[in-house]
């Protein structure tokens, strides 16, 4: 509630100023209503008691006078007034008859005379009853009949001076001020340890924020006080304390994961190069095994078609000079599929435009093969071409197969210390998202997790973006370290 | 000046300007010679020997100057004046104060040496007797015990109630020098010091006493009657020599035939007699005796 006036008063200022200002505004407020109270209540009060108090003198005078009255007794009417006048702040007492004459008078030269004003001959006139007939500022006058056997024998009229009572007002209201005055100090005084209170620990929580920030969490926030804000503090501690513990757990284990797949990623490369090297030891030997049997199967058999007498097995022997060739180039394409030797010797654009070109004739017109290179200066690692080469065989026959892509476009970008892959089709696509949702292995199908997996040995990433009718574009992105790179130079890269 | 400074000035303003101070005009009563409004009746004053205090004595005898007031105004305002003691009532009977007076016997016949004649006197005369009291709890008191021992009276010149019973106890065996007389001012406190044991007994007569029992019952009920003197004449009316004889006339007529009617007899009810009679100096002869033996016996008053 205090919040919003003090946030017009005070915007943007610290708690220690709220608390104080608040505070010494609480007091102020609270005690201006208490002694504005107070002083109109003790005014009131006053009145009322000042002018009761009247009254009742100018009744006690009505009744003790009566029998002097009765009597005509001057003197004793004279006592009678004087006493009432005695000790007390009465300005004049008197006695009249009904008619107004002056009987007896504090001031003894009025005796005799007559009340010739008109609040005095109203008052003598009215009502027969005690009541204050006048009253300023300055004093306070009241009459009293004087009366036996229902008969009005006379008037006591008396007048009482404020002068005491405004002045003890004024008292009241002056040690008012000074109370609010204490009152706000001392509730500013308080408000000012009580903010140093707080604030003290607040300022060494504030510290461990900051530090905290900075990934200090080996510096407790001391602990001052013993309050709400100091088990705050304590309960701070314990979380920094518990995010340090599990900081240096998580940290361990970041460092075993990425030991472990570290470890993983060697054995995966390594398993990887292995079947490299095996389908390269498969290629060469079948490439030198059996294509110098298949070559010298076919010497043999040219040799015996062009011996004499042979002529009767002439078919035969050009039907089996055909197998052998046929055999030959399957042979080829086999260990050309294992291994290009045009990757291990020439290097990876011209091992794609190879594999480009084979690809041709089994598509035909059906299928537009677009290929480019930026950016390649000197060849690349062989675990990074192989694995390019790898990632572009996987995805132009995914495009080809799966995404009846009509034209492929295959870029591969140079952009140190990585080579960006792209291969971009415009088949059928697939919704990526919904493929994912539903556990399919569309992914699995068409390859991505061999792709990924083989990337990922070099510290690789493989991302595909489809829409569904609208194409896919499969984005490889396989770093290589600069040493590497400074390796064999090779113009046709 | 920061808003806390403000604010608190703003508060001490307000608790100021709610104690204003106050503004210097004071009234004071204006004072003249002559009355407001010119006085067209001529007054002329009423007077009842103190036989009840003042207040009692009014209740008693406003009504019968309310019924003559009803029949002169407004030529004439008959104001009704109580004497607080005998010696008052007798120096303002002495000075001639009075128009018309009732005062005691003794006074009566004093009253025609100042100025007044007499002209009735109230009736049951039978009534008209001196009374002694003492505390119930005093038992049978012999009048020897009195000898010496303080006794109230009202005053000394209060026929019934001092000089019948102080001429009462002389002629039953009590020297003049036996008497302690104490004069306390008035009948009820003649009444009241016997009561408190200020005096072993107190004079007093009839109505004051009938009037205190008839208010105080319970204190009443601690004193007795001891002693009651023989009757004498009762109280007479004068009026002063200088009064009309119409108005004097006029007055008496009143008076003389209150018994006559319900509202005059309940006046005259109040004052414990039956009715008033018409009198003269001759009437109060047994008085004149009366003083004439108690002055030989106790002196003159100075």
């Amino acid at each position: 509630m205090i919040e919003g006036p003090l946030k017009g008063l005070l915007p943007a200022a610290s708690i220690r100023r709220k608390l104080v200002v608040g505070v010494a505004f609480v007091h102020l407020l609270l005690m201006t209503f208490f002694v504005f109270d107070l002083v109109h209540r003790q005014r009131d009060f006053l009145w009322d008691e000042l002018t009761q108090r009247t009254l009742h003198h100018a009744e006690v005078l009505a009744i003790s006078a009566s029998s002097w009255v009765l009597s005509d007794d001057l003197a004793g009417m004279e006592e009678v007034v004087e006493g009432s006048s005695r000790g007390s702040d009465v300005r004049y007492a008197l006695l009249t008859d009904p008619g107004g004459r002056i009987l007896a008078h504090t001031d003894r030269d009025k005796i005799g005379l007559y009340l010739t004003d008109k609040i005095s001959l109203d008052a003598i006139s009215g009502a027969r009853q005690a009541r204050v007939y006048h009253q300023d500022v300055n004093s306070v006058h009241a009459i009293a009949p004087i009366i036996v056997a229902d008969h009005l024998i006379g008037w006591s009229m008396l007048s009482v001076d404020k002068v005491a009572t405004t002045a003890h007002l004024a008292y009241v209201t002056r040690t008012g001020i000074l109370y609010t005055l204490a009152a706000i100090a001392i509730g500013t005084l308080f408000a000012v340890l009580l903010a140093r209170s707080i604030l003290g620990q607040l300022r060494y929580l504030l510290a461990g924020v900051d530090n905290l920030q900075n990934n200090i969490l080996d510096i407790p926030v001391p602990v001052v006080s013993n309050d709400e804000v100091g088990r705050v503090a304590k309960a701070f501690n314990r979380a920094v304390a518990s995010l340090a513990e599990s900081r240096a757990q998580l940290t361990s284990e970041i460092a075993e994961r990425r030991r472990v797949e570290s470890s993983l990623r060697a054995l995966s490369q390594r398993q990887v190069s292995l079947i490299e090297d095996e389908r390269k030891r498969i290629a060469r030997d079948l490439h030198d095994e059996l294509g110098q049997a298949l070559s010298g199967m076919q010497f043999c058999l040219k040799s015996l078609q062009a011996q004499e007498g042979m002529s009767q097995h002439d078919d035969t022997c050009t039907k089996l000079t055909g197998q052998v060739e046929r055999m030959g180039v399957a042979i080829h394409r086999i260990a050309n599929d294992l291994r290009p030797a045009t990757l291990d010797h020439l290097g990876l654009i011209p091992a794609i435009k190879a594999f480009v070109a084979d690809q041709q004739p089994f598509v035909g017109d059906s299928v537009q093969i677009n290929f480019d290179a930026a950016g390649f200066k000197r060849r690349l690692p062989p675990e990074v071409e192989m694995i390019a080469y790898r990632i572009v065989q996987e995805g132009l026959s995914n495009a080809i197969k799966h995404a009846h892509a009509r034209q492929v476009d295959i870029l591969l970008t140079v952009n140190h210390p990585a080579l960006i892959v792209t291969i971009r089709d415009d088949g059928i696509g697939f919704d990526a998202a919904e493929q994912t949702r539903n556990g399919s292995s569309a992914f699995a199908g068409i390859g991505l997790l061999g792709m990924q997996e083989r990337a990922g040995t070099i510290g690789g990433k493989v991302e595909i973006k489809a829409r569904k009718e609208h194409g896919t574009v499969l984005r490889a992105e396989l770093p290589y370290a600069e040493e590497h790179a400074n390796g064999d130079a090779h113009t046709d890269c | 000046m920061p808003p806390l400074g403000v604010m608190l000035a703003a508060a001490a303003l307000a608790l100021l300007g709610a104690c204003s101070p106050a503004e210097p005009a004071t009234y004071e009563p204006t004072y003249g010679s002559t009355p407001a409004a010119p006085l067209t009746t001529t007054e002329i004053l009423f007077a009842v020997h103190p036989l009840h205090n003042p207040r009692r004595l009014f209740e008693v005898y406003q009504p019968l100057v309310d019924l003559i007031n009803e029949r002169i105004w407004p030529t004439y305002h008959m104001r009704l004046e109580t004497s607080r003691d005998y010696a008052t009532f007798e120096q303002k009977l002495a000075a001639g104060k009075f128009q018309f007076a009732i005062p005691n016997p003794y006074q009566t016949l004093v009253s025609e040496s100042h100025g007044y004649r007499i002209i009735g006197k109230m009736g049951s005369d039978q009534r008209f007797r001196g009374i002694i009291l003492v505390r119930r709890d005093s038992g049978e008191l012999p009048i020897a015990a009195l000898k010496g021992a303080p006794i109230s009276f009202p005053a000394p010149t209060a026929l019934a109630a001092t000089m019948m019973p102080r001429m009462f106890l002389h002629q039953h065996g009590l020297d003049v020098a036996d008497i302690d007389a104490r004069y306390v001012g008035s009948q009820e406190s003649s009444i009241m010091n016997v009561l408190l044991g200020k005096t072993i007994a107190g004079g007093t007569w009839p109505p004051p006493w009938e009037a205190f029992q008839h208010r105080r019952p319970m204190l009443a009920r601690q004193l007795m009657v001891r002693w009651e003197t023989d009757p004498l004449v009762n109280n007479g009316l004068v009026v002063q020599d200088g009064v009309s004889h119409d108005l004097t006339s006029k007055i008496s007529d009143i008076i003389f035939h209150l018994h006559e009617t319900p509202r005059g007899r309940s006046i005259i009810e109040a004052m414990e007699i039956d009715r008033f009679d018409p009198a003269s100096a001759k009437t109060f002869e047994p008085v004149r005796q009366f003083v004439a033996d108690y002055e030989a016996t106790f002196g003159r008053r100075p």
